[in-house]
């Protein structure tokens, strides 16, 4: 299968100059993602997690290295360039959902359509109904609850078939029960619709619904761990031991 | 406590400074006005009954602007402000401590414009004196400030600034900290009513009405004059409203585009705040306008009309205490709209921060941000004044018909004349109002 998003050799400082000392948030990371793949990056927090989402979501720019999606480097985009690039290519799911207060959730959801200045119609009674909250749809979302906001924001990052969806701890505000069923969906999104998906998350329990778990500690990526063919249950222990060693090493 | 007070004052500056700002100027022409118009000389000077007449309207017109700017700014400032108190009250504060609170910073704004407000009134008196005994043509005034005028000044505010801190408190001490926390989330919500509609046109109706006929007697006319204004506001806010929430929930079903949806989304979270504003602004231009316009006009007809050299001179005097009153008027009506816009504007800018780091994470770009808030913006600035040329042309209207005697037709097209070039202007000034505004307010709200 063809790599979709390939990353070479990533830096990322933040200050260093006038004397503040510098933080290497991410320090020469390079991985791919293949089409199709649902892959979940860990590690704790202030390891760099959200600084490789930003930069690869185009809103940050890497210090060094290079980003290629399906074949196109962001390198040389101007910023409305690559905020076409964003709004065709890319979906995103936030921990704070990043829903817009003063639109309903069918709204939310339509706007990537209209910013692609596409025909949102059919499509968002679709989407919504794929994540079982096509009945909320002209609620705003104080009237909704944590996770059908989230299900929304996802709804809104997966309705205009972006090649790649983001999420940066997705379930960090959720309850376990929401939690559950957005992973569900997640999986079945990955499964049945073809949507590559890049994780970002602390939790090993979201970690193991990917096929793949990358993990990273202080900006420097340190092992991987395949699914392969086993079970949920066998992942998940096997992402624990591997988070453990980690922690002694 | 008292340093996290501070803390909280110094974060909230950029609102404080808004009203500070208000009611300084609410306090610095109160003054002016005052000192002026109880000069010593004056009233001992040998001037017609309706210079003193004048001057005393004028006198009860700025302390109604007082009056509006004091309340309306303060209300504004801390309906903002309903989130920070909401989170004080889910921290822990009791409602008391928390009207305490607000009763105190109000107090201490006050104190702080009062004295700020003063010294400028200080400095604008001298000028003014000068001005004035300019155009009444009799030699320099002695710059003086009257101890009455003073006294009186400090008694309006004191009460004004006790009574408004007190029921602020209370106002504040109604909500529950739920009601507090969601102020900026929660959308207004207006529907549409016929019955609403009727009344809006009733309003604006009878007001015109009245303003084109009883003015032709000078009492009744003078009598009027604050039914019409309120009869004008009523109607206009309603037809703002209703019109506002017409247009908006039309546009919005088939919004096509993401720049219709996103303006009709965010017209209409704030659609009470919008219908306020806009009808503030269209009611203050329609001040300045009018008064501008009769103002020109009037100072034409004088000099066509005048008979004998004393009729000229009295006139003269007459018209220059007029000038003097309607050009300070609608200066502060000026003022009061341009603030009103500033305030507006400016203190959405953290929820629009937020909103547009929203908007840009999925992939709105700068260009589509500018675009949003000019439509925006145009229709803040542009609506009331369309509004408010109508409204300020029945007033010339009536002013042509009426109170020039035997309509003689030179004076009437001078009027309108004068008029059209005072529209011209203002239409200049806003237009260039809403482009500096645009360019700052685009420059501090997508900043990183
Ligand atoms: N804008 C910034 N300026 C300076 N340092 C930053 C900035 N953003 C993040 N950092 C630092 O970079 C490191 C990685 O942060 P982040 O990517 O947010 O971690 P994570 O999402 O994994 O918790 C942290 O040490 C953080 O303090
Ligand atoms: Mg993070």
């Amino acid at each position: 299968m063809n790599d979709i998003l390939q990353i070479k050799h990533l830096s990322k400082t933040y200050g260093g100059t006038g004397g503040a000392a510098a933080t290497h948030a991410l320090d020469d990371v390079s991985f791919a993602v293949r089409c199709g793949e649902f892959v979940s990056v860990m590690g704790p927090s202030g390891s760099g997690k959200t600084t490789l989402l930003n930069i690869l979501a185009g809103l940050d720019t890497p210090t060094h290295g290079e980003i290629l999606l399906d074949g196109q480097s962001y390198a040389g985009l101007d910023g409305e360039q690559l905020a076409a690039f964003r709004r065709s290519q890319l979906g995103f799911i936030f921990q704070d959902y990043n829903l817009l207060d003063t639109l309903t959730l069918g709204e939310n959801v339509a706007l990537p359509l209209l910013l692609d200045k596409r025909d949102p119609a059919l499509r968002v009674q679709q989407t919504l109904a794929l994540l079982g909250i096509e009945t909320l749809a002209d609620r705003f979302p104080y009237q909704a609850s944590g996770g059908q906001q989230q299900r929304a924001a996802v709804a809104r990052a997966i309705v205009h078939d972006p090649s790649l969806v983001l999420a940066d701890e997705p379930t960090g505000n959720l309850d376990s029960a929401s939690a559950k069923l957005l992973l569900q969906q997640f999986a079945v999104l990955n499964q049945q619709m073809r949507v590559t998906i890049l994780m970002v998350t602390h939790d090993p329990q979201a970690a193991s619904y990917a096929d793949r778990v990358i993990f990273i500690k202080d900006g420097q990526l340190s092992t991987m761990l395949e699914r392969g063919l086993q079970p949920s249950r066998a992942f998940f222990t096997s992402i624990l031991d591997t988070l453990s060693t980690l922690e002694e090493g | 406590m008292l340093s996290l007070l501070l803390r909280n004052i110094y974060r909230n500056r950029r609102r404080y400074i808004g009203y500070l700002l208000a009611s300084t100027i609410a306090v610095a022409t109160f003054f002016t006005f005052g000192f002026v118009a109880s000069h010593p000389d004056l009233s001992r000077a040998d001037l017609p009954d309706v210079v003193l007449q004048l001057l005393l309207i004028g006198q009860i017109g700025v302390a109604l602007f007082a009056l509006f700017f004091v309340v309306f700014f303060h209300r504004f400032l801390l309906r903002l402000r309903g989130n920070e108190f909401g989170l004080l009250l889910t921290l822990g504060m009791s409602p008391r401590q928390l009207a305490a609170m607000i009763w105190i910073e109000s107090l201490t704004l006050a104190a702080l414009a009062v004295v700020l407000g003063v010294l400028l009134s200080l400095a604008a008196t001298s000028g003014l004196i000068f001005g004035l005994s300019r155009l009444l043509g009799i030699p320099p005034l002695p710059v003086v400030f009257a101890p009455s005028a003073l006294i009186a000044g400090c008694g309006f505010f004191g009460l004004l600034f006790v009574v408004d801190a007190a029921l602020s408190a209370r106002w504040m001490r109604s909500y529950t900290p739920k009601q507090l926390l969601v102020t900026t989330r929660v959308r207004q919500s207006a529907s549409l009513s016929l019955p609403s509609i009727i009344v809006g046109l009733g309003c604006l109706g009878v007001a015109y009405t009245l303003a084109l006929v009883v003015s032709a007697n000078a009492v009744l006319g003078t009598a009027s004059m604050l039914p019409i204004v309120v009869l004008c506001a009523v109607g206009t806010y309603v037809l703002f409203s209703q019109t506002l929430v017409l247009i908006l929930t039309r546009l919005r079903r088939r919004a096509a585009s993401w720049l219709a949806l996103l303006i009709t989304s965010r017209l209409a979270h704030r659609v009470l705040d919008y219908a306020r504003i806009l009808t503030v602004v269209t009611l203050l231009s329609a001040g300045v306008l009018t008064l501008m316009g009769v103002m020109i006009g009037s100072l034409a007809y004088i000099r066509q009309t005048a008979t004998s050299a004393a009729e000229y001179q009295e006139l003269v005097q007459i018209v220059a205490v007029a000038l003097f009153v309607s050009f300070f008027l609608s200066s502060l009506c000026f003022i009061a709209a341009a603030s009103t816009l500033y305030v507006k504007v400016f203190t959405q800018i953290d929820e629009d921060r937020r909103q547009f780091a929203q908007l840009r994470r999925i992939g709105l770009s700068r260009r589509g941000l500018h675009l949003l808030l000019l439509g925006e913006f145009a229709l803040l600035f542009f609506a009331p004044v369309l509004i408010a040329i109508l409204h300020s042309a029945v007033a010339i209207g009536e002013v042509t018909l009426h109170i020039i005697p035997d309509a003689a037709t030179a004076a009437i097209s001078g009027t309108w004349l004068a008029y059209a070039v005072v529209v011209a202007g203002y239409l200049a000034i806003f237009t260039l109002g809403c482009g500096v505004t645009w360019r700052q307010y685009t420059r501090l709200a997508l900043r990183h």
